[in-house]
């Protein structure tokens, strides 16, 4: 009862967050005069916009010192008085979205698509009533709580999560002010909003049935659950990429140029997500800028006007992107840490990790035969890419229908078409980058799933009328891959079920479905209350104590290329106010001895750690030689691994 | 009776094509369906 109780008031606490943002990001569109027709598109673009604002607000209030809890809870009231104006306004789209004419539904084929988005959606909530468990979230959150810890944002976290993270201030808000439950609240949040940003572009270009559509093909796949339910920032960067499509869309069809400018912003805030965010938000521009030769030439006469905007939208990718990049600009030597390792010889990176990444062996293959192959290849081989679970099941409805363009072509209107060669152009720019940057994950493919749906959907359209064969083979086909999905989230979403349904306890549930969790656990039963740990486990999240994030060989914490000495290393430990290590997996000396060889060859760390332990400075407290590593929660794989857990005694 | 193009003939055969690809390859790698159920059940 008391999952149901925390659930309901999380959900009334991200309605307030989504209210109050959608509310503040209304006024920006108003002062802004980027007005759209439909109610959906004002509500989304709004939402998109307010949450953005709240996120950039977040951080300036860490970047000054002030995050705390109250400091959180202050900028929301902030906010609610920012969007007041807006309410009326905001009562009379309730209204409308709520009257009953809204909502009849035309045919046997919306309703039963929107049941089944229904389904999918009710599966994410149900997985995101228990706490989170996935080794991902509990990797990437931990700097968030970092940052609740010291109240600031910590310049410093383990630079592999240096990418840019928007999405994390609303992590951080979340923790902040609800607990760590709260996130789950977040995930559906961007789940909705993911909904309507992409029924609103499909809405807009194609038909009413074809969106309810591509809002299926979107949502009920295995990877969207994974990343609504492990509360990955993906569903952020595919909000402001498709708020940008949109925009995009808009201004090529000779609303004004005004919203280029919004195209550059949301650009800037799907590259402020993830990097994967900065090649599709590229792939924008080189839409735009395709689009603009490929028939628009119009746009081009009033070049002045053009080119300001252009330039304004340049700048504001540029000032949104800034406070991520310039961060790791500054820290790593390479604004996009680790991946610019060839032209800006980043810091703690090694020459040997960058190849390892730069020929991964998983991928595709890299011959222009593969390339052309490519789309092939991932449907029908995808589960030879991946780990061999759920997850990497693709749907086959992109290259099974996409061909059906050329049939219907001739007959698709002029608006339809250059919806699709742009969306397919911008598709193109972001494939080619994704298939020669080296590194061909096949869940790096994610921000292109929108364009390619609804590409998709323009397809389906159009073949649905070509005689009773297509028909059949169509529905038959739409069938199987969405019964396929929804059937791998329901088996994903059992996992959850135990902790629901009250059958095990929250330690207990954690305990087998996280990573080294009883040693996190004997942690915080164990280290005192005022303890501060230097963390070389990279899943510290569910850690109760203050933590900064260490790993020597990720982390520009300590400048341990300069330490000569056992003394010069406590002085260093001791200056941060360290008083516990957490090491998985090996001893310290020996972790430390690892990063030195790799990174700094001119000191020996491993030894200087060495001294201090046998000298009685470092002293292990505990040790686990069996810890649980759960290598899948669904199947219920696991390794055994070491834990030691160390207490610095300065003298 | 509406004549069937033999675009249409060729765009049904694909569809059916890459979704038959698209299943057979979760066959050789997880036992088959059937191999695949029973670890799911433990067995």
């Amino acid at each position: 009862m008391t999952v149901w109780l925390a659930h309901l008031l999380n959900l009334a606490w991200v309605s307030i967050v989504g209210i109050t943002a959608t509310a503040a990001g209304r006024r920006v569109c108003r002062v802004a005069g980027w007005r759209l027709s439909t109610l959906t598109e004002r509500v989304v673009l709004a939402a998109g916009l307010g949450l953005a604002f709240l996120a950039y607000l977040i951080w300036a209030v860490g970047i000054i010192g002030w995050l705390t809890p109250p400091m959180l809870w202050g900028v929301l009231v902030g906010l609610t008085i920012l969007g007041l104006p807006e309410w009326p306004l905001g009562w009379r789209m309730a209204r409308g979205v709520m009257s009953p004419r809204k909502w009849r539904l035309e045919n046997g084929l919306i309703s039963l698509l929107i049941g089944m988005i229904v389904v999918q959606v009710g599966l994410i909530v149900l997985a995101n009533l228990a706490p989170l468990s996935a080794g991902d979230p509990t990797y990437y959150m931990a700097p968030f709580r970092q940052y609740l810890y010291e109240e600031r944002i910590v310049w410093w976290p383990i630079l592999s999560w240096n990418y840019p993270q928007l999405t994390g201030m609303l992590y951080t808000l979340a923790m902040g002010t609800r607990g760590d439950i709260a996130m789950a609240s977040i995930g559906s949040m961007l789940t909705l909003l993911c909904i309507g940003v992409v029924w609103a572009l499909a809405r807009r270009y194609v038909s009413q049935t074809a969106a309810w559509l591509a809002v299926a093909l979107v949502v009920i796949r295995s990877d969207f659950y994974t990343y609504a339910t492990i509360i990955k920032v993906e569903l952020a960067m595919i909000v402001f990429l498709v708020l940008g499509w949109l925009a995009l869309l808009h201004w090529y069809e000779g609303h004004g140029h005004r919203w280029l400018v919004l195209v550059g912003l949301c650009a800037g805030l799907a590259a402020s997500t993830k990097y994967q965010g900065l090649i599709a938000a590229g792939s924008l521009g080189v839409a735009a800028c395709l689009g603009l030769f490929l028939g628009r030439g119009q746009l081009l006469a009033e070049r002045g006007r053009l080119l300001g905007a252009v330039a304004l939208a340049v700048a504001g990718a540029v000032v949104v992107m800034l406070p991520w990049y310039g961060r790791n600009w500054l820290l790593g030597g390479d604004p996009i840490w680790p991946l610019g390792y060839p032209i800006f010889s980043s810091l703690y990176y090694t020459a040997e990790e960058f190849q390892k990444f730069a020929n991964w062996e998983r991928g595709l293959g890299s011959s222009f035969f593969h390339f052309i192959i490519g789309p092939w290849l991932v449907t029908t081989r995808s589960s030879a890419y991946g780990t061999n679970d759920f997850r990497t099941i693709f749907t086959p409805v992109f290259l099974a229908f996409l061909p059906g363009l050329a049939l219907i072509w001739s007959r698709l209107s002029i608006r339809k078409r250059r919806v699709a060669v742009l969306l397919l152009i911008g598709m193109g720019s972001s494939y080619t980058v994704w298939f020669f940057g080296g590194y061909q994950k096949l869940g790096y493919l994610f921000p292109m799933l929108v364009p390619a749906m609804v590409v998709t959907v323009i397809a389906i359209e159009g073949i649905w009328s070509q005689g009773k064969v297509l028909q059949v083979v169509t529905s038959v086909g739409l069938v199987v891959a969405l019964v396929l999905s929804l059937v791998a989230s329901a088996f994903q979403s059992l996992v959850a079920l135990p902790y629901i349904t009250g059958a095990v306890d929250r330690d207990a549930y954690l305990s087998s479905k996280v990573s080294l969790y009883g040693d996190l656990r004997w942690a915080n039963a164990n280290l005192p209350r005022d303890a501060k740990v230097l963390s070389l486990d990279l899943h510290p999240y569910y850690l109760e104590r203050r933590l900064i994030l260490g790993a020597p060989a990720y982390s520009g914490v300590l400048d341990y290329s300069t330490l000569r000495s056992p003394e010069e290393l406590l002085v260093r430990l001791r200056s941060e106010e360290f008083t516990h290590i957490l090491a998985p997996g090996r001893p310290l000396n020996e972790t430390f001895a690892k990063a030195s060889r790799e990174l700094w060859p001119d000191t020996d760390l491993g030894n200087l750690v060495k001294v201090l332990m046998d000298t009685g400075y470092i002293v292990e407290i505990y040790h686990n030689l069996a810890s649980r590593i759960i290598s899948s929660r669904t199947f219920g794989w696991e390794d055994k691994g070491e834990y030691y857990i160390y207490e610095v005694r300065y003298p | 009776m509406q004549r069937v193009s033999w675009q249409s003939c060729a765009l049904a055969a694909w569809i059916v094509l890459v979704y038959v690809a698209f299943l057979w390859q979760y066959v050789p790698y997880t036992g088959g369906v059937w191999g695949n159920i029973r670890r799911l059940l433990g067995l």
